[in-house]
């Protein structure tokens, strides 16, 4: 028994195509809801993508019924909802270079400051497709009834393709300067998202399966920052001691090499929390906390050198210091040391040392 | 691509999709799957059957409905291993939520008893290797029209018995706060539909195991990350 045998196959393949790519979404929005811990603006990012997707995957549903006559709208109805379909896609490849700045940063500060670089052109694409509705720039609503494509619309597609080509050559600068940028696989959303462009492109019937690529993309997003979470520590929001099994592993791949260590720790472990919050702001960003007991925090490093080691214990404490004189009932009392590692050290003893 | 339906592409483009998207999860559980718990080592499996269910749909679609040499030989083979993975991938996913949700928080281990619950199921697959000669789940005539047999209907009752069970077991003794029951239900109220009501596609079985199984991996790692689990390792 067919339900829909009265509608034409290829929308029905886009129903059911769409529909996988709307329960991924709805999942991984509902596993969203419940997780505890992770950042949160990271978290609103790729919810509010996940939304869009819906709305892009329902939009192509729709459009697939429209070009098979399953119903027929006015056509200012018809142009609307194809521009509205363009806003949305244009909106995910922008979510998709905030989420990336997310990651390699921790906020959206680095975009903020180039706002018109990289808004610029989804703004104007934004401009455009408003106009869209009333002068035909990138869709036209055609005599027989159905929306064509001008071909100015490339444009738009290249300027999309352009916001993920930005995304992997901005991570892979960062990488570059030695930044380390943990639990982000690139690959594992560009992959299935050109995937799913190239296949809806290339094979007969226009098969969406463009949603589906985004979808499982984000999925695995949202499982990659899962395991981030599974190795952080709940109330300072550095990593927790399952961490150093991973770690121990990336220095056997030969992925980090570690070489030095600063040892923090807190006489009373009630006030990690705050104590926590004075570390961030003091260590770089290429080095790896983790809080290996109540109140004992090892920042493990590639740094060689004892200079630079004492630079940042310096500045703790100084700024542990000033939150002291500015809170002198509720003084933090902590002992910090750094360590190198010997020659005939190898990393994982000097690992194994320093946490025993 | 000429002669081939709309429904034969989504299936095919389904099938690959899948194929791909168990592949990004093998990926990012690898972390996880280092620690050799059982429970790690049967979600890999989960993974892995519900890549062999996708082949095996891929193989018996591009042999379903041709004429020439071998197609026939072809689909049988390929709807073997579908409907034996079909049977496996629920037969792990029971026994992969007893161990990961049930004896991980009561301590206890498998039962005499419970072999006797999977043997039916492990007969039906075995049952699946002899079907070639014997017909008794499906038969593939000369034109390669696919014809169920006396045992095809017990078949997908033992996989709704072994779902069932599965979902049981995580729903009785998963971490309430953290994993939402209903989102299981979609993949299965959508696998029914597409099944039954439009397509008949047989792709579905494995783009819904896939669907499930990620969301199980997503659940546990919430369950993970929950702070009471995290306070007893310090």
């Amino acid at each position: 028994m067919n339900i829909f045998q009265n509608l034409p196959d290829t929308v029905v393949a886009s129903i059911y195509n769409n529909a996988v790519a709307i329960i991924l979404c709805v999942g991984v929005l509902a596993m969203f809801f419940y997780m505890k811990g992770g950042s949160n603006l990271e978290k609103k990012l790729i919810a509010y993508t996940e939304f869009l997707l819906i709305a892009l995957s329902l939009s192509f549903v729709f459009e697939t019924a429209a070009r098979e006559k399953c119903f027929e709208l006015p056509g200012i109805v018809m142009l609307i909802e194809g521009s509205v379909h363009d806003i949305i896609m244009n909106f995910i490849c922008l979510f998709w270079l905030l989420i990336v700045n997310v990651r390699m940063y921790g906020s959206l500060t680095y975009i903020s400051r180039k706002k018109g670089q990289y808004l610029g052109p989804i703004i104007v694409l934004f401009v455009l497709n408003l106009a869209n509705m009333v002068f035909p720039v990138f869709l036209y609503y055609g005599e027989d009834h159905i929306i064509h494509f001008t071909t100015f619309r490339i444009v738009q597609d290249l300027v999309r393709y352009l916001y993920f080509l930005i995304s992997v050559f901005l991570l892979y600068r960062h990488k570059q300067q030695g930044n380390t940028v943990r639990f982000f696989n690139i690959s594992a959303f560009v992959i299935p998202v050109f995937i799913g462009a190239a296949v809806q492109n290339l094979t007969p019937y226009y098969i969406q399966s463009l949603p589906i690529g985004i979808a499982t993309g984000l999925m695995l997003l949202f499982a990659e920052m899962a395991n981030e979470q599974s190795f952080s520590d709940n109330e300072t929001g550095f990593f927790n001691r399952s961490y150093l099994n991973y770690l121990a592993e990336l220095m056997t791949k030969g992925t980090f090499a570690l070489k030095s260590a600063m040892i923090f720790e807190v006489e009373d472990p009630g006030r990690m929390k705050e104590f926590s919050k004075l570390l961030k702001e003091q260590l770089p960003m290429d080095c790896e906390p983790v809080r290996v007991g109540k109140g004992k925090i090892i920042v493990f490093s590639s740094v060689a050198e004892r200079a630079p080691l004492h630079m940042v214990t310096e500045d703790v404490q100084m700024s542990l210091d000033q939150f002291n004189e500015a809170n002198p009932s509720a003084q933090i009392g902590a002992k910090m040391t750094s360590k190198l590692r010997k020659k005939k050290e190898t990393g994982e003893q000097f690992l194994y040392n320093m946490i025993s | 691509m000429s002669g081939l339906t709309v429904f034969n592409v989504t299936t095919l483009i389904l099938d690959i999709g899948t194929i791909l998207m168990v592949l990004g999860l093998m990926s990012v559980t690898d972390v996880l799957r280092k620690r050799g718990r059982d429970d790690d080592k049967l979600y890999f499996y989960l993974m892995l059957v519900a890549m062999l269910m996708s082949a095996a749909d891929i193989i018996s679609y591009l042999a379903e409905n041709k004429t020439f040499y071998g197609a026939r030989w072809i689909e049988t083979f390929g709807s073997d291993i579908f409907y034996m993975t079909l049977l496996l991938e629920t037969l792990i996913w029971s026994y992969y939520n007893l161990a990961r949700f049930k004896w991980s928080s009561t301590g206890r281990e498998a039962s005499p008893a419970l072999g006797l619950f999977y043997l039916p199921g492990i007969v039906l697959m075995l049952l699946t290797v002899v079907n070639f000669d014997t017909g008794w789940i499906f038969t593939v005539d000369a034109n390669t029209k696919f014809t169920e047999g006396p045992l095809f209907v017990p078949v997908y009752v033992a996989v709704a018995v072994y779902f069932t069970h599965g979902f049981i077991v995580l729903a009785r003794y998963r971490k309430k706060k953290v994993i939402p029951l209903w989102i299981f239900l979609l993949p299965f109220i959508m696998g029914f539909f597409v099944k039954f009501f439009i397509s008949g596609s047989s792709s579905v079985a494995a783009v819904c195991s896939a669907i499930t199984i990620a969301f199980v991996h997503l659940g546990s790692m919430n369950e993970i990350t929950d702070i009471s689990l995290q306070e007893s390792e310090l």
